[in-house]
């Protein structure tokens, strides 16, 4: 896949979508993101996660070791449990918020309630860099509910539907598989329901997203767009928009 | 500068180790020694005491032990930015616990009031408040249900919890735990004598100086990944936060004053009979020499872009010098005086 759109970049203002899975598949746009950091100071946000203390030691310990083994210069990561302490000040030390994935309904109520969703947003709009990975990057889109399932897992809590819209008013699905009729049926259901086009990503695939313009992380591994209409189609394109 | 004087705050400990196991001793349950803070599975270092019982659930065939009270040295990464002083929020403190596998229905109920009313004794004026909830969660693999008891202060400082975990393959487990340095702010009502604190440094900087202390005594090598992650972590962490508030008075300018610092924390973490890898001196000269190469490093990142031909090769520079003129001998003339300009005034740490 061509390089090239990286080095031209401003590497301000980026947001990278991963498709989810495992450390395996995020390779490529893991490699990519850490490749573009120049202070290396990462603030991790794995509160979409169900867990408790020991749950997020083990979910911290797996992100120093998934994102570190692209770098050859130290990276800090540091992990943050509690969006309502999190200060403009805190999140300005950073150079990107990696953002984990788990239960999306979840992630976006303590967006919400903490005014992360604020915070991040001016983050972003001053050159900062996000990566969200699988709910991390379905809560940047424009509505969560094309993951509207998850709301039983969040003991049918759902106060909030409404994402971050960072990404051009699409919204986003992760884990997306082609061959699963049953989801695309829940895809097209969502965007009559809502009238929001969809973007959405196998495991293994990545998005990244610079001045109004997706571009692929890598040209095997295609998205899909779903359309107004309900159509949808592959993505193969090094950059739309 | 000198830290408190050891006798008035070596007493408020010994008292309360003495006084929680005397408890519990008296009550049939034995003490065990810590366990050194590697020795963990689950995760890289040990984030809580119920971890020495790891092998309960992630071996099948382990057999779990009555219940025992244990007092534990612990790290939790997610304290990093959420340290505070009062009352106090450590990124490394000790987890006293009561663990084990219950030999019958009531044992929980009873250690939970066992507990309140050691508590309440200890904290003379202060009333525990206590509440239920059930959670579900996963260690890895391995799933659970857990009811809470937590127990905080009428004044709503939370002390700790006590949690029945029912595994899916029906393993039940005990663990009623607490902050010792918290329960000592309670029990002392002074911060100073609570956590041996020295007003002079700020508190941030004596909390990343604890973690730093007990990673190396443990035997932490550091490095860029896997537990000696960590310690470069903490190392940067705290060149950062010495860098943001060194003023010409500043304790940690004092040689004297760091080394009476770690074996401050040194002596601390003993007291609980913590089995160190590593002695006061060795202890000592290592996380001088992490902190040296991380004021280094932080100048040399400071001076030079990712952009930069110094800074693609910064893997071909020794940042273990052992003084600052030595560091820069590697660079031309300019690029040494840039990085020198980056360098804070901290003598002991720029020289031997």
């Amino acid at each position: 896949m061509a390089n090239h759109y990286l080095s031209t970049l401003n590497d301000k203002g980026i947001i990278f979508l991963s498709g989810g899975g495992d450390e395996k598949k995020s390779w490529v746009i893991d490699q990519k993101f850490v490749s573009i950091l120049k202070t290396k100071k990462i603030l991790y946000i794995p509160v979409a996660l169900n867990r408790d203390f020991l749950g997020f030691e083990e979910a911290y310990d797996w992100v120093v070791s998934c994102l570190s083994s692209h770098s050859k210069e130290f990276l800090e990561i540091i992990m943050n449990l509690d969006l309502n302490k999190i200060t403009d000040e805190d999140l300005n030390h950073f150079e990107a918020v990696y953002i984990g994935g788990g239960n999306t309904y979840k992630l976006l109520y303590l967006f919400k309630i903490s005014k992360f969703e604020i915070k991040l947003k001016k983050f972003y709009e001053n050159g900062g860099i996000i990566y969200g990975g699988s709910a991390g990057a379905i809560v940047l889109g424009k509505n969560i509910a094309t993951v509207e399932e998850e709301k039983k897992e969040n003991n049918g809590k759902c106060l909030f539907e409404e994402g971050l819209n960072l990404l051009n008013n699409y919204s986003i699905i992760c884990h997306f598989n082609p061959e699963e009729k049953l989801r695309i049926e829940k895809i097209k259901n969502f965007i009559k329901k809502f009238k929001i086009p969809v973007l959405a990503l196998p495991e293994g695939s990545g998005l990244i997203k610079k001045q109004e313009r997706f571009y692929l992380i890598d040209k095997d591994k295609p998205v899909f767009k779903f359309d107004l209409k309900g159509k949808f189609f592959l993505i193969n394109d090094e950059s739309f928009y | 500068m000198t830290l408190i004087e050891r006798e008035r705050y070596e007493s408020p400990i010994i008292n309360l180790i003495k006084g929680i196991t005397e408890s519990f001793e008296g009550k049939g349950l034995t003490l065990k020694p810590p366990r050194n803070i590697r020795e963990s599975k689950a995760t890289l270092f040990m984030a809580a005491a119920i971890q020495q019982l790891e092998d309960c659930w992630l071996e099948a065939s382990s057999i779990p032990p009555p219940i025992y009270l244990t007092f534990q040295p612990v790290l939790r990464s997610q304290y990093i930015t959420q340290v505070e002083k009062n009352p106090p929020t450590l990124t490394s403190f000790v987890n006293v616990a009561t663990i084990g596998a219950p030999n019958k229905e009531t044992e929980f109920d009873e250690l939970v009031e066992e507990w309140k009313s050691l508590l309440e004794s200890i904290f003379r004026d202060v009333k525990i408040e206590t509440r239920e909830s059930i959670y579900e969660g996963c260690w890895g693999n391995a799933e659970f249900t857990d009811k809470v008891i937590k127990f905080t202060t009428t004044g709503q400082i939370e002390v700790g919890d006590a949690v029945l975990k029912t595994f899916r393959n029906g393993l039940r487990l005990v663990d009623c735990g607490f902050g010792f340095e918290r329960l000592l702010y309670l029990s002392t009502k002074n911060p100073l004598e609570g956590i041996n604190f020295p007003s002079t440094l700020e508190f941030k900087i004596f909390d990343y100086f604890r973690s730093l202390t007990l990673l190396i005594a443990s035997g932490v090598e550091p490095t860029q990944k896997g537990q000696g992650y960590r310690v470069r972590l903490f190392s940067n962490l705290l060149t950062q936060e010495v860098i943001k508030s060194l003023k010409p008075n500043s304790p940690i300018i004092d040689p004297t004053f760091v080394e009476e610092l770690i074996n401050h924390v040194y002596n601390y973490f003993l007291a609980f009979q913590y089995p160190f890898e590593a002695d006061l001196n060795n202890t000592i000269s290592i996380l001088i020499r992490e902190l040296r190469r991380s004021l280094f490093s932080n100048a040399f990142m400071k001076s030079f872009g990712p952009e930069t031909k110094l800074r693609r090769n910064m893997g071909t520079f020794n940042f273990y010098s052992p003084t600052l003129e030595e560091f820069l001998k590697q660079f031309d003339k300019k690029s040494a005086q840039t990085i020198r300009n980056n360098i804070p005034n901290i003598p002991w740490l720029t020289t031997i």
